[in-house]
């Protein structure tokens, strides 16, 4: 399963869209976030890397305000393409789930 | 420029409330960035991400590898490739040939400055073009693998040598060409042209004319980055 760890962090694209989604956030709420649902290893180096890429993407845009603890940080929201993306996201992960649980009930 | 100066004094400013370790991982990461092909706003936009990002981790008390992973120099490397990926061929390629043709008039520029502001001669200016060429990544490669404060694990040494090797090719391959170019010129055309000299005032033209293109990429540059943040 060495392709394992690529997979996830496609995956992972699809759940911090949706993190995204329910309210204004940013880069380490967003790991913390992770975190909590049990994606340590997998989130570990990996979320900031993918809020470029998706920022990039136009799925999300951000805009920078004076983080409370002093630097510039960027809050992050969803833009049009990427409420389509996770919709996208949500329903291929369903049909998915669904043949995987196939799958292994036989 | 303003914007970026700002950014810059915001952080030196709050760079003070880093811990030891937290400080030197974070000089780590801005001197492996910094050395890279990125411009200044792009560079300033992911440090102050980076040192809020560890401000906060050092708050709540966690471990800092949370955001930046067990290898900070794949964290930057990973970090530094979106923002690349995101920029075409020919941006890269224009970047590229700007950055040399600063070098080069900069290198020629010192040279006729040693001589008196007269001339230089042919060889001196291929010299200054080889030295442009190789230049560009050998200075940012080799910074950035130097950029490790911390003791150099045994597995990162090897990159370390992959890329000083790398850098001793560049050299080898450009010494190689001066010389046959020499040979060929010398030996086998009968020309002597490596001590003709090129006089500061006919070059004027062609400075103007390199200057321009500069500028020209320069204006190429900010566009394409203002088309991708819109």
């Amino acid at each position: 399963m060495a392709n394992t760890t690529q997979m996830l962090k496609g995956l992972l694209e699809g759940c911090i869209l949706k993190i995204v989604s329910s309210h204004e956030t940013y880069g380490y709420e967003i790991c913390e976030r992770l975190i909590d649902y049990g994606f340590q290893d997998i989130s570990e180096g990996s979320v900031y890397p993918i809020l470029i890429r998706l920022e990039k993407k136009k799925l999300l845009r951000s805009i920078m305000k004076e983080s409370p603890l002093g630097p510039m940080r960027k809050y992050y929201y969803l833009t049009e393409g990427g409420t389509e993306e996770l919709a996208e996201f949500i329903s291929s992960w369903d049909k998915i789930k669904n043949n995987i649980e196939n799958v292994l009930e036989g | 420029m303003l914007a970026e100066l700002q950014l810059k004094q915001i952080r030196f400013k709050q760079q003070k409330k880093l811990n030891e370790s937290n400080l030197s991982l974070y000089k780590s990461i801005t001197s492996y960035i910094q050395n890279s092909y990125l411009r200044t706003i792009e560079k300033e936009e992911i440090l102050q991400q980076i040192m809020d990002m560890m401000l906060q981790s050092q708050i709540e008390n966690k471990p800092i590898k949370l955001v930046v992973g067990e290898d900070y120099k794949e964290f930057c490397r990973s970090v530094i490739e979106e923002y690349m990926k995101s920029k075409s061929k020919i941006y890269w390629a224009l970047n590229y040939l700007q950055k040399y043709l600063i070098w080069m008039v900069l290198i020629t520029l010192i040279m006729l400055l040693v001589d008196g502001m007269t001339s230089i001669t042919v060889n001196q200016f291929l010299l200054a073009n080889m030295v442009s060429l190789i230049s560009i990544p050998i200075s940012r490669k080799d910074s950035q693998e130097n950029a490790s404060t911390a003791p150099i694990p045994c597995y990162k040494r090897i990159y370390f040598k992959r890329d000083l090797s790398s850098s001793a090719i560049w050299i080898l391959a450009a010494g190689i060409v001066m010389i046959l170019f020499s040979y060929i010129t010398e030996d086998k055309l009968g020309l002597n042209i490596n001590n003709y000299k090129i006089s500061f005032s006919a070059g004027i033209p062609y400075l103007i004319l390199i200057i321009l293109i500069i500028g020209a990429i320069e204006i190429y540059k900010r566009i394409s980055d203002i088309k991708q943040q819109s």
